[in-house]
C-alpha cells in the first residue's frame, strides 16, 4: 500500500519536486550549498563581520600574530576577553616592540560600535557583530594576525570574500549571457552558424588561455579607478567561461529538438517562441544552474590567479588574490605563516561549489 | 531417461541494494538433458536472465547466490557443483565458455567495438584448447562458416559495427562453440532482431544442437518460439517458478493461472478481425514491492481471498513430469 | 580517415591564424606603442636611440598605417623568423626566450606524462573497487586537485617543503647550474629539479582525469560485451583490461586536446610561483614592463607549439580508434 503511495507521489510531482528529492539525497551537495549560502551572507554583510577599518594602517601592529579569544576569565567565569596591544622598549636594543599584554583585558562584545560604513551602500551606521567595549578593536582584537601594514587580517579577509565572490558572480552572468545566447543560436538554428560558432569553441578551448588573459589584463592601464579595474578583469575573466556553458545550452537544445513534446507541440502548432520558453527552457533550466554552478568556482579561480600574478585587481582593492599576494614571499610566509590563510577560503568555497554543481548536475536528470 | 548433463537445485540469487533485498531467483529447479532444449519464459524482470548467469557464476555486485546447488555432469562423469566453485577460479573459467556457452540478447553491444571479431574468437578458442595463433585463426573461420557466415576468410578482420545485427548475433553464436561447450545458453538470443533474421537464428540453434547434440537453455519471453524449439519448459513469475513440465503438457493443460495468462496473450492468426488480444492485468510490482503470499495474487483472476494473499503456495506435482506451485492445485488435490 | 585528417589539419590552420590575431591584439593594446616604449627605455637607461633608428623601426612595423597593414607587415616578419628586439633586454627576442621556451615544453610534457601514468591506474582502481577505502581516499585528493588553485598549490608546498623538510623547491637548477653551460652535469641536476613542479603541476589534469576515467569505466563496466567476455571464461583481470578499459580510454584520449593547453597554462603560473626559468616568468616580467614585443612573441609561440601538440594527439586518438580509423565516426 505504501509503495503505491509512494509511487503516486512520484507520477503526480512536479519536475521541480523530483529535482528537489534527488538533490535532498546528495548529503556532500546540501551541506555545500549551507557552505555557499554562509559565504554569500558574509559576503553581503561584509562591513558589519569586519570590526577594523581594513585600510587603516599603522606600523605598531605590523605582523601581530593571530591572538585567540580568551573564553573564561581567571575565575573560571564565561567572560570573553582580549589583552590590548601595548609597547614594550627591549631593555638591550632599546627598540620599542608591541605586543599583547596579559594586564590589559579588553571585554569582547556582540554588535558593538566600531567604523562607519553603509550597510548595503545604504543605510549608515558603525554597528559591528564584534568589537571591544572600551577601547578601539584595532588595538586589541587581531582574530588572524595583522599584515605588515598593520592591517587587521580578518576584517581584510572579510571584504575580500565580498569582492570576489561577487566578481564570481558578475562573470558568471556575463558568461552565461554568451553562452546561452551564442549556444542557442548554434543548437537552434544548426546549419553554417551552428559549425561557425562550434569551430570558435574548439579554437578557443585549444589555446593556452592564461597567458592570453595575461596580456589582456596587462594592458588594463594602471590609471583606472578601482571599480573600472574590477569591470574590466570581470569582462576578461567572463570570456574564459563561456565557451563550456554554450557547449551545455547547444547540447540541450539539440537533445531537446529530437524529443516526442517538442515535435507534439510543433505540430498543435505552438509558436517558436512558445516552445522555447514554455517548453524548452523549463526542461533545461536546471541543468543550466548546475553548469553555473560548476563555472562559478573556475571564474573565482581566474580572478584569484590573475590578483595574485598583479594582473588583475590591485591594491588598494582587497580580494583573496590580492591578499595572497601578500603571501607570495617565502620570508615574509616564514615571518607570517598567518598570512596563508586566506587559501583556507579559497579552498573551502570552491569545493563547495563542485559539490553542489555535481549534485545539482544529477538531480537536473530527474528520469535519468 | 538418461542422467541429466545439469541439475539445477533451489536455486536462490538476490541482489542485496541499498534499498532492500531483490530476490531475483527464488527457488527455481530443472533438469536439462543432452541434446534437448529448456525453454525458459516469463515477463522481463522475472528473473531468467540472472538464472542464466548463476549457472555461468557471472552475477555482478551486488548480487550473490544464497544457497541452492547447481550439478554439471562433466565429460567423464564426476559432477562438479557451481555454487561452490570460487567464481574466478581456473575451474569455473574453464567451464565458463568450455563446457557451457552463452548468447546474449543484445548483439549489438554485446561486441567489443575496438577489437576485430577475430580477434575475439581466437581469444576464446586459445582459451579453451592449446592450439597455435594460426591454427586458432583457421578453427575462428570454420566457426563463423559454420554459423552461416558468408566469406568468412574477410569477416574475420571485420569490426561488429561492420557487420548487421543478424550477422552479428552468428558471430555470438560462433563465440558461445568457440571452446566447444556442451551447453549452450540462449539468453533472448532474437529478441533484438527482426522476425525474419529472428527464424534463420533459431534455425541455425537448432541445427547446430543436432549436429553436436548440444544441451540447449533457451530463455525468452516469446511463447511461440517456446512452441517451435523447447522439449520442456520452466514458466518463472518474480523469480519464482510458478509451473513446468514438458512443451506438450504446458500449452494444451496448463495448470497455473499465469501460465493461462501468457498463452492467452499470444496473437492468434485464428483470431476474429479487430478482435482485441488478451492481456495481463496490472503491471509487474516493484522489484522491492514484492506482494505477499502468492506473487502472483494482485494480478490473478482466479484469486482466493484470504489465501493468496497470505500463503506461499507450494508446488504441487501434476503427473509425471508436470508441477506448478498454485493454492487451486493444492485445494483440487487435497 | 583522409577527410578526418584534412578537416584536423585545417582547424589547426585556423587555430594558429587566430592565435596570431590575438597575439596582435595585444601586442597593440598597450596606450604607448612599443617604438615610443623604446625609446623612453633607452633613454631612461641612458642610451639614446637616434630618431632615424626610431624611424626605421616605425617603417618596418608600418605604425604608421592602417592596422591591417601593420597585421600583415608584422605577420610577414614573424613567419620569417624576425619577431624583433626585446626592448628590456636589448637584444633579439627569440635569444632572450633561448632554453626557457623549451624548458616549458619539457616540464608541460613531463607534467602531462605523470598526469596520463597516474591518473590511468587510479581510475581503473577506483572503478574497479568503487566505494572501496582506496576509491575514497583517491577522490578526496582529487577534489583536493580540482579545488586548490595552482599558484595556491605550488605556494603551500613551497612554505611546507622550507617549513618541515628545509628544502628549498623553487628553481629548476642549482645556483652552480644557473648560468653554466649545458652538460651531463646539469641535465642531471635538471632531472633532479623537475619531479617536484611537475607533480603540482600535474595534480589538477591528474584529479580531472581520473574523474572522467573512473564515469567512463563504471559506463562501460555494465555493458553487456563485458559479460560475454567474462562468459567466455577470461580471467578477470584480462577482462576489465583488455574490453571495457579499452573503450573507456577512448573518450578520455580526445581529452589530451584539452590537457596540453590546461597544462602549459598552469606551467606558467607555477613557474612564477616557483621561478622555474621557463616562459612564465619572463611573460610576466615583459608584460609588467610592456616590453610587447617579447610578451606577444611568447604568447605566440606558447599558441602554436599548443596547436602542434594537439595536433598531435588528434593523430594518436585516430590511431587507436578503429570506427574512426575507418571512417565511421566523423
Amino acid at each position: 500500500m505504501s509503495e503505491a503511495v509512494a509511487e503516486n507521489r512520484v507520477a503526480v510531482a512536479t519536475q521541480r519536486q523530483l529535482i528537489w528529492w534527488r538533490f535532498r539525497k546528495h548529503k556532500l551537495a546540501l551541506i555545500s550549498a549551507g557552505i555557499v549560502l554562509a559565504f554569500y551572507l558574509v559576503a553581503a554583510f561584509a562591513d558589519s563581520i569586519a570590526y577594523t577599518e581594513p585600510f587603516d594602517t599603522q606600523a605598531a601592529r605590523s605582523y601581530i600574530p593571530p591572538q585567540p579569544i580568551r573564553w573564561f576569565d581567571a575565575n573560571g567565569n564565561f567572560h570573553p576577553q582580549v589583552f590590548a596591544l601595548k609597547g614594550k622598549r627591549d631593555p638591550r636594543t632599546f627598540k620599542l616592540a608591541y605586543a599583547p599584554d596579559p594586564n590589559e583585558p579588553r571585554d569582547v562584545v556582540l554588535f558593538a560600535h566600531g567604523y562607519g560604513y553603509k550597510l548595503f551602500g545604504l543605510f549608515p551606521t558603525d554597528r559591528h557583530l564584534l568589537g571591544v567595549s572600551d577601547g578601539k578593536p584595532q588595538d586589541a582584537l587581531f582574530l588572524l594576525g595583522t599584515d605588515q601594514l598593520g592591517r587587521d587580517v580578518f576584517s581584510r579577509l572579510v571584504l575580500a570574500t565580498q569582492t570576489s565572490l561577487t566578481i564570481g558572480l558578475v562573470g558568471v552572468a556575463m558568461s552565461l549571457l554568451l553562452g546561452v545566447l551564442l549556444g542557442g543560436i548554434s543548437g537552434l538554428h544548426g546549419g553554417w552558424l551552428d559549425l561557425g560558432i562550434q569551430r570558435l569553441i574548439e579554437i578557443l578551448r585549444s589555446i593556452p588561455t592564461i597567458p592570453l588573459w595575461m596580456g589582456l589584463a596587462a594592458a588594463v592601464p594602471n590609471t583606472w579607478s578601482s571599480q573600472r579595474v574590477y569591470f574590466a578583469i570581470t569582462i576578461i575573466i567572463s570570456l574564459i567561461g563561456w565557451t563550456e556553458l554554450a557547449r551545455v545550452v547547444r547540447g540541450r537544445f539539440l537533445a531537446l529538438r529530437e524529443e516526442d513534446f517538442i515535435t507534439a507541440a510543433e505540430l498543435c502548432g505552438a509558436s517558436r517562441l512558445r516552445i522555447i520558453f514554455k517548453h524548452m527552457v523549463p526542461s533545461f533550466l536546471s541543468h543550466i544552474i548546475a553548469a553555473v554552478s560548476l563555472a562559478l568556482p573556475a571564474m573565482i579561480i581566474s580572478e584569484t590567479t590573475l590578483s595574485f600574478l598583479g594582473l588583475g585587481l590591485r591594491p588598494p582593492a582587497i580580494s583573496w588574490g590580492v591578499l595572497l599576494q601578500d603571501a607570495q614571499n617565502l620570508q615574509t610566509l616564514g615571518l607570517a605563516p598567518w598570512l596563508l590563510v586566506v587559501a583556507l577560503p579559497v579552498i573551502v568555497v570552491i569545493l563547495a561549489f563542485n559539490f553542489l554543481g555535481d549534485g545539482l548536475r544529477d538531480a537536473a536528470d530527474p528520469y535519468g | 531417461m538418461a542422467d541429466p548433463i545439469l541439475s539445477v537445485r533451489d536455486l536462490h540469487t538476490h541482489f542485496f541494494a541499498d534499498e532492500g533485498v531483490v530476490r531475483a531467483v527464488d527457488g527455481t529447479s530443472f533438469d536439462l538433458f543432452a541434446g534437448q532444449t529448456l525453454g525458459i519464459v516469463g515477463e522481463s524482470g522475472c528473473g531468467k536472465s540472472v538464472t542464466a548467469r548463476s549457472i555461468l557464476r557471472i552475477v555482478d555486485r551486488p548480487g550473490r547466490i544464497v544457497s541452492g546447488e547447481i550439478l554439471l555432469r562433466r565429460a567423464d562423469g564426476s559432477v562438479t557443483d557451481m555454487v561452490k566453485l570460487p567464481a574466478d577460479s581456473r575451474e569455473a573459467r574453464a567451464i565458463r565458455g568450455g563446457e557451457i556457452g552463452l548468447v546474449f540478447q543484445e548483439p549489438m553491444s554485446s561486441l567489443s567495438a575496438f577489437h576485430t571479431i577475430g580477434n575475439q574468437l581466437i581469444e576464446a578458442i586459445r582459451l579453451h584448447a592449446s592450439l597455435s595463433k594460426k591454427q586458432a585463426r583457421a578453427r575462428a573461420i570454420e566457426l563463423l562458416a559454420m554459423v552461416g557466415i558468408p566469406r568468412p576468410e574477410q569477416r574475420v578482420d571485420a569490426y561488429s559495427f561492420e557487420l548487421s545485427g543478424g550477422l552479428r548475433q552468428r558471430v555470438m553464436v560462433a563465440l558461445a562453440l568457440a571452446g566447444e561447450p556442451r551447453i549452450l545458453i540462449a539468453d533472448e538470443p532474437t529478441t533484438a532482431l527482426d522476425v525474419t533474421t529472428q527464424a534463420q537464428i533459431l534455425e541455425l540453434i537448432r541445427s547446430l544442437q543436432r549436429e553436436r547434440d548440444l544441451a540447449v537453455i533457451l530463455i525468452t519471453h516469446d511463447m511461440g518460439v517456446i512452441a517451435e524449439m523447447a522439449d520442456d519448459v520452466v514458466v518463472m513469475y518474480l523469480g519464482k517458478e510458478v509451473e513446468k513440465g514438458p512443451v506438450d503438457a504446458i500449452f494444451h493443460a496448463p495448470n497455473h493461472p499465469y501460465t493461462r495468462a501468457l498463452l492467452r496473450s499470444i496473437p492468434s492468426i485464428l483470431a476474429e478481425p479487430r478482435e482485441k488480444l488478451a492481456t495481463i492485468a496490472g503491471s509487474i510490482p516493484h522489484p522491492f514491492a514484492r506482494p505477499n503470499g502468492c506473487p502472483f495474487h494482485p494480478r490473478c483472476s482466479e484469486t482466493l481471498p484470504g489465501v493468496c494473499d497470505t500463503q506461499v503456495p507450494a508446488t504441487v506435482q501434476i503427473g509425471e513430469r508436470q508441477a506448478a506451485a498454485c493454492h487451486l492445485l493444492s485445494g483440487k488435490t487435497a | 580517415m583522409l577527410a578526418y585528417l584534412a578537416r584536423r589539419m585545417l582547424l589547426a590552420a585556423i587555430t594558429i591564424w587566430a592565435i596570431t590575431a590575438v597575439t596582435f591584439i595585444i601586442l597593440k593594446l598597450p596606450p604607448v606603442d612599443f617604438v615610443d616604449a623604446y625609446v623612453a627605455q633607452a633613454s631612461a637607461s641612458g642610451a639614446s636611440i637616434s630618431a632615424a633608428e626610431a624611424e626605421a623601426l616605425r617603417a618596418a612595423y608600418g605604425l604608421n598605417e592602417p592596422y591591417i597593414v601593420q597585421y600583415l607587415k608584422w605577420l610577414n616578419l614573424v613567419a620569417h623568423g624576425d619577431f624583433g628586439r626585446s626592448f628590456e633586454y636589448g637584444r633579439p627576442v627569440t635569444e632572450v626566450i633561448g632554453d626557457r621556451l623549451w624548458l616549458t615544453v619539457l616540464l608541460s610534457l613531463g607534467a602531462i606524462t605523470v598526469t596520463w601514468t597516474l591518473a590511468l591506474p587510479i581510475g581503473i582502481y577506483s572503478a574497479v573497487r568503487q566505494y572501496s577505502v582506496g576509491d575514497y581516499i583517491f577522490t578526496f585528493v582529487g577534489f583536493i586537485g580540482l579545488a586548490v588553485p595552482s599558484f595556491l598549490l605550488a605556494l603551500i608546498v613551497m612554505y611546507f617543503g622550507l617549513r618541515f623538510f628545509n628544502m628549498s623547491v623553487g628553481g629548476l637548477f642549482s645556483s652552480d647550474f644557473a648560468l653554466a653551460p649545458w652538460s651531463w652535469a646539469k641535465v642531471w641536476d635538471l632531472i633532479k629539479h623537475l619531479p617536484v613542479p611537475m607533480l603540482i603541476l600535474a595534480l589538477p589534469g591528474i584529479a580531472q582525469l581520473v574523474r572522467i576515467m573512473r564515469a567512463n569505466l563504471l559506463d562501460e563496466l555494465r555493458r553487456p560485451y563485458v559479460m560475454t567476455a567474462r562468459a567466455r571464461g577470461l580471467p578477470e583481470r584480462r577482462v576489465i583490461l583488455k574490453y571495457p578499459v579499452r573503450a573507456a580510454l577512448n573518450p578520455f584520449a580526445s581529452t589530451i586536446g584539452y590537457l596540453l593547453p590546461y597544462t602549459v597554462s598552469g606551467s606558467i603560473i607555477i613557474s612564477i610561483v616557483l621561478s622555474l626559468p621557463t616562459v612564465g616568468p619572463l611573460l610576466l616580467r615583459s608584460l609588467i614592463s610592456q616590453d610587447m614585443l617579447l610578451a606577444s612573441t611568447t604568447i605566440l609561440m606558447l599558441g602554436i607549439l599548443t596547436v602542434i601538440g594537439t595536433l598531435v594527439s588528434d593523430l594518436l586518438l585516430m590511431w587507436i580508434d578503429p570506427r574512426i580509423r575507418l571512417g565511421q565516426l566523423k
